[in-house]
């Protein structure tokens, strides 16, 4: 009996941590060999414009390694010209997906935001919620980690 | 009357059931600027705050700290 509560247990944390074909489809994670680094922000959220320059600066030193990585931003704000505004503001220098309906951070449900997501091979390997000071050494931290 | 009153108070108990919680990526309109006490007149919120400290010899104990995230 403890066996197939533990077996069920394990089971559901190896499942949560897969994600539908769908939501990979939505947000173009196509190649399985890549490591995707999704965060999530909003342009009202304090920490995550506080954060996203060091994710700006990050991204210049991943270019060179744009086959092994890549940093993918989803803005959440419902208000389609509020969110692309910010981005501008912001000088974002990755692919961002709007999510004015939400239905992706829905699907990820993360404890607060900025939330950052590392993918690989279609699962989440690592999710980090909250604004880091020098978020450039905890992404690069992480990436070895993983 | 009993039994009307039987019939009711289960509903509106279940009814507050309902309410779910607001999630981090749900709180937009509430980081507002219409949304703070004293609305977009950042004056106002200021002379509150002058005549609460002249009346109560007190400060702050306003707002909550952070973005309003749900981040740390």
């Amino acid at each position: 009996m403890k066996k197939m509560f533990l077996i069920l247990f394990l089971g559901s944390i190896v499942f949560a941590k897969t994600i539908s074909t769908d939501v990979l489809k939505k947000m173009q994670i196509t190649d399985p060999n890549k490591v995707y680094i999704v965060n999530f922000f909003a342009s009202w959220c304090t920490s995550c414009k506080a954060e996203l320059p060091g994710i700006v600066e990050f991204n210049k030193k991943l270019i060179k390694d744009k086959n092994k990585f890549e940093i993918i931003g989803v803005d959440v704000d419902e208000e389609l010209d509020e969110g692309i505004a910010f981005q501008k503001k912001m000088g974002l220098n990755f692919r961002v997906i709007n999510d004015t309906d939400q239905s992706l951070i829905s699907y990820f449900d993360p404890d607060g935001i900025p939330a950052i997501y590392y993918i690989k091979e279609g699962k989440v390997k690592k999710a980090r919620f909250g604004a880091e000071d020098d978020i450039g050494k905890v992404i690069q931290m992480d990436l070895k980690s993983l | 009357m009993k039994k009307v009153l039987f019939l009711v108070i289960p509903f509106l108990i279940t009814g507050c059931l309902h309410i779910s919680d607001v999630k981090p990526w749900e709180k937009g309109t509430h980081a507002k600027e219409t949304m703070k006490d004293a609305g977009i007149d950042k004056m106002r919120m200021k002379f509150d705050t002058h005549i609460y400290y002249s009346k109560e010899a007190t400060k702050a104990g306003f707002g909550i700290a952070g973005g309003g995230c749900g981040c740390n």
